[in-house]
Order: structure tokens, then sequence, then C-alpha cells
């Protein structure tokens, strides 16, 4: 479903400081339904290469397919549409607006995919509803737990139901507890069917997937099936 | 889009000092520059007016007066000696002058209300005779209104009782604040006896040269400057260019002012919300998406600024006319809606940069912006 060939990435010198190549020659094939969790020390280029697949950065050599679609020869508009559709993203910081409401933030992507406010709001509710939120309908993220947060960016990324989920070290910032918690949201979200990849620095949340992918120095070091011994589903 | 009204207001909300900082200034933009157009307005409206009073006669003031102040309807002290109508009348002069209007011109106050007591010549008012007899006097439909003035009240103008005989429908041109009594009681009421400050000649000058016939009338009556309509026009022509000049060199200087603002507000807004701005990219807004909410808040900050602008620059009008420069500037109303019509423009314009520069960040750069 998602594959990429031979995909490199170089940041231009900027600023007095020189070029850094962040993925050189990937070439990466995931499956619908896999949950991959990409792992590797800082720098390694993990969240360059979830951007790449997410179609927000453009490689500078290589490409990258979402299905039969070659993202990177559609234009910035028709891109956005993909991203819109079939591309949920969770992040470390959770990027939540604060200006506006638990429901207003999730139903957000809905109402840009095109889906009436009033239909994106109830489609909201019903995913708050499904991951324990639904008394915080009407906060704002600045009112909720770090944990709370996270969950409601979960469900940002969940509204339009999209194939595959980019998750960029979406425990980071969490305590034991939520960590476990949002993992067994991401596993289950996965056994319904849709396609994760997960960046992480902790190898033990890594192996929770169904196939782990070590990078290093912007090249695949290392790419096997999960300790778990899940498969995709 | 009911999402892009909610984003913008939300932000607007969300960092309100800002916005409202950034509207500020642009009404304090606006408003000054209402107020000199104004002032320029009304400086162009009186040589107008004063020409056209003119006509073809010639006016008569002390040397010691400012001309400008005197057009302004702003009267000082100076005045001449009320035999001068008089002298005129007795002098050769008198073959080519056939109108002598003398009056006696002052500022004074009723009840904290601004009015001009014109004493005029041609009437004849009695003076008081005694403490009980009040002097008469019309008043202007304006002056009548603020006054709450009807014929047969009585009112004080410098401690001394006023008798109201009726209200002038028609006063001269910018009079409307006038009282109107003889010469005599105007002498009386501001104990200058003897004394009058305007005198108003005319005639048939059709085969005269006017400046000649000036500098005969300053000759006759020492003390005096003749202003004639040519003389006046050609003063004020060189002024009111002047003022025009500067307006168009403020007016430039005001859009700039007004674009640089809301340039510097959009840019600063882009960098304080790159994380906002990278994740509506993530989400699937488009890059004119975020643009257009961009320069909504622009045009809503440049609305709100011109608006407030406008209501600052009515207030600068009349406050600042009346008591600075000691004239009832009219206020422009009605021009709202072009004054909000242009800050909105130049707002939405000026923010077309750095909304565009926004829109075309690399999303996932500016996701891992701290």
């Amino acid at each position: 479903m998602i594959a990429l060939e031979s995909v490199s990435k170089v940041f231009p010198a900027r600023n007095g400081r020189p070029a850094v190549s962040a993925l050189d020659g990937v070439n990466l094939r995931i499956a619908a339904g896999e949950f991959v969790s990409i792992i590797g020390p800082s720098g390694s280029g993990k969240s360059t290469l979830l951007f790449t697949i997410g179609a927000m950065l453009r490689p500078t050599a290589g490409e990258v397919q979402l299905g039969e679609t070659s993202i990177y020869e559609l234009g910035a508009r028709q891109r956005a549409q993909l991203r819109q559709r079939y591309i949920g993203f969770v992040f470390q910081t959770f990027n939540l607006l604060p200006y506006l409401s638990c429901r207003d933030n999730v139903a957000l992507p809905a109402i840009l995919a095109g889906v009436r406010r009033k239909a994106a709001q109830e489609q909201a509710h019903a995913v708050l509803g499904r991951l324990g939120l639904k008394d915080r309908l009407s906060h704002r993220p600045a009112e909720l737990s770090v944990g709370e947060r996270q969950r409601v960016a979960l469900c940002r990324s969940l509204i339009n139901r999209p194939n595959v989920l980019l998750a960029d070290e979406p425990t980071g910032n969490l305590d034991q507890a939520m960590i476990e918690e949002v993992m067994s949201l991401l596993l289950e979200i996965n056994a319904q069917g849709q396609t994760i990849v997960l960046v992480s620095h902790d190898q033990r949340l890594a192996e929770c997937g169904t196939r782990v992918i070590h990078l290093r120095y912007g090249r695949i070091y290392d790419d096997r099936p999960a300790l778990s011994g899940r498969v995709a589903s | 889009m009911r999402t892009g009204r909610d984003l913008v207001l939300g932000d607007l909300r969300h960092r309100w000092v800002e916005y409202l900082l950034g509207a500020v200034v642009i009404a304090v933009v606006t408003g000054a520059l209402i107020l000199q157009r104004s002032v320029t307005a009304s400086v162009d409206d009186r040589v107008h007016d004063l020409a056209h009073k003119l006509g073809k006669n010639m006016l008569v003031v002390p040397e010691a007066s400012e001309p400008s102040d005197f057009h302004l309807l702003h009267y000082d002290d100076a005045g001449m000696p009320d035999d001068y109508p008089e002298r005129i009348r007795r002098s050769g002069l008198s073959q080519n002058i056939g109108l002598v209007a003398a009056q006696l011109n002052a500022n004074v106050e009723v009840n904290g209300i601004p009015l001009i007591l014109v004493g005029e010549h041609a009437r004849d008012g009695r003076p008081p005779d005694n403490a009980s007899l009040a002097a008469e006097a019309e008043l202007a439909p304006e002056a009548a209104r603020r006054l709450r003035a009807q014929p047969g009240d009585q009112f004080l103008i410098r401690e001394t009782p006023v008798f109201v005989t009726g209200v002038r429908e028609f006063p001269p041109d910018g009079l409307g604040m006038g009282v109107f009594t003889s010469l005599t009681t105007a002498q009386l009421i501001m104990d200058r006896p003897g004394e009058i400050n305007a005198m108003r000649l005319g005639g048939c000058w059709c085969r005269l040269d006017v400046p000649t016939l000036a500098s005969e009338v300053e000759r006759l009556l020492p003390g005096t400057r003749a202003i004639t309509v040519a003389g006046v026009l050609k003063a004020q022509r060189e002024t009111v260019s002047t003022m025009k000049t500067y307006s168009l060199t403020l007016y430039v200087v005001g859009v700039l002012l007004v674009g640089g603002t809301v340039v510097a507000l959009i840019s600063n807004q882009v960098r304080r919300s790159l994380r906002e701005i990278g994740l509506l990219l993530a989400v699937g807004a488009s890059t004119a998406a975020v643009g257009r909410l961009l320069i909504g808040k622009a045009a809503l900050v440049g609305a709100a600024g011109g608006l407030l602008g406008y209501l600052v620059g009515i207030w600068l009008t009349i406050r600042l006319g009346s008591s600075l420069l000691h004239v009832p500037l009219e206020p422009p109303h009605g021009l709202w809606l072009p004054v909000v019509a242009a800050c909105v423009l130049v707002s939405v314009v000026a923010a077309a940069v750095p909304a565009r520069r926004a829109a075309l960040l690399d999303p996932s750069e500016a996701l891992r912006k701290d």
C-alpha cells in the first residue's frame, strides 16, 4: 500500500550550517493493516521518513506511492486532499488549537474535507465518546490533562477514518499509565484494519507492533517482525 | 466556511491584545488623517465662502488683526474708530463706494455655548437705557437651538440682558451661531464704545483698478487693511495648495503606516503560530485556505481599526477643531464606509505577502518548531 523507492532527502546548507542528508536511498513497502514501528537514534531520519510518507515533505530523490498514486507528482492542493482523506497524524506535542474546544479540534479535519459542520461535530462527538472523552467536548485543550490532550489529538487523526495513521513519538510526553493507554488505543485501531506507522525512541513500545524498522544515518539498518509476534490484521 | 470564521475569530480572541494594538495603531493613523482632511476641507470651504461673500466687495479690517483668524470667525481685540464709515462717505472715494457696512464682531459664551456676536451698523437696535431694559437681538437657528431660546426669551451676554426678538432663518454663511444686534448694543456688551472691527465696502468697480482703490482706502483710514477678493484668493490658494500637497504626503505616510502595522502584525502572528499553521496544512488545509485565514484576520483588524479611526477622527475634529483651532470644523459624516473600505483594502494588500509566505511554509518544519 505504501511504497518508497530509493527515497533520499537532503536539507540544504542554511545559515552557515552544512547540508544534512536525512534519508539516503530508502526502499520500503508497508502493506495495508501493518503496524510498523520506526526506531533509531536522534537525527537518524525517523521523523523525516514519517513526514515524507505523509505527503508533507517532498524528497530530494526517489518516489513515494500511496496505493497507485505517486504522491509527489500531485499538486499542492491534491496532496492536501490526500492528507485529508487517507492520512492521519499524531504528534508528540499534540498540536491542538488552543482556542477551539475539543469537539471543534477533532471536527476540524472533517470540515476541511468538506463534511458539513454539524455532521462533523456529531462525528467528533462519537469519536471522543469512543475514547472516553464524552464529558470533555466543550473543554479547551488547556483545561485537559496531558493524557487527555493526546487522546483528543488521536481522535482528530481518526475522524476522517484514514487508511494510514502516522504517529510521531505520540507517547513522548506521557507518563507510564498514559503510554499504556495510548498504545492500547493504537493497537485497537490497528486491529480494525488501519495501517499505523509509529516513530518511537522506545524499543519496548516499538515491539508492540507487527514490524520494526531500525534507521541509522538515513538508511534502513534493520527491518524485522516485532517481538510481539503480532501479524498484520 | 464557518470553520474559517471560527479559526479567525478564535485566534483573534486568543491573541486579542496584539490584534487590538494593531487596530489601535490603524485607528490613530486613520483618525489623524480624518482630522487633517477635515481641516483642509474646512479651510478650502472657508476660502470659497469668503470669496463668495466678498464678491466684488472689499473688507476693511484693523491692521493688527490676523486676516486668517478673521476668516475663521476668531476675533481679537483689535479695532478701528466707528467714524471710519463716515470718513469714507465724506471723501472722494464715495463716488466709487456705494455701500459702507460697519460691524463689531466678537466671540462670546452663554452658558458655556460659544456664540458670535455680530453688531451691525445697518440695524437700529436700542441700547439699554438702564438695567431693567434689555438690548434686542436676533439669533441664528443653530444658536437658538443650542440655547433653547425662542422669541421673547431673555439671556445674559457678559452680564448684559439680551431680549430675543426673533430667529433669523437664513443667517450669513458660517454664522449659524450668530447673535445679531445693533452696533451700539454690541459696543456696549463688549465694552468697546466707538469701535468697529470690520467694514464691508461695495460698489461698481468694473472700470477701476481694485488694488489701487484698496491702497487709497488704507491711506484714508490709518491702521486698516483693505482685503479684496483677488488678494484673499491668491493668498489662500497658495495655502490650500500647500496643504493639499502635504495631504498627499500624509496619505502616503498613513497608508505606509497602516500597511507596515499589518505586515508586522501578521508576520509576528505567523512566527508565533508556526505549529498551528503546520497543523492546518497537515490535516489537509490547502495553502490558499491558510492564506485566506491570515488575510481574513488582517481584514478584520483593518476594519476594526478603520471604524475606530473614523470615530476617533470625528472626535478629534469636533474637539481639536473647536478648542485648538478655535474653529467649528465640520466632521466628515457619512465617510465611514470609504474609510473602513480603504483600511480593509490596505490591510488585505499588506497581509498578502506574509500570508503567502506562511501558506508556503514547509509543514514538517513548522510542526517541529519549538
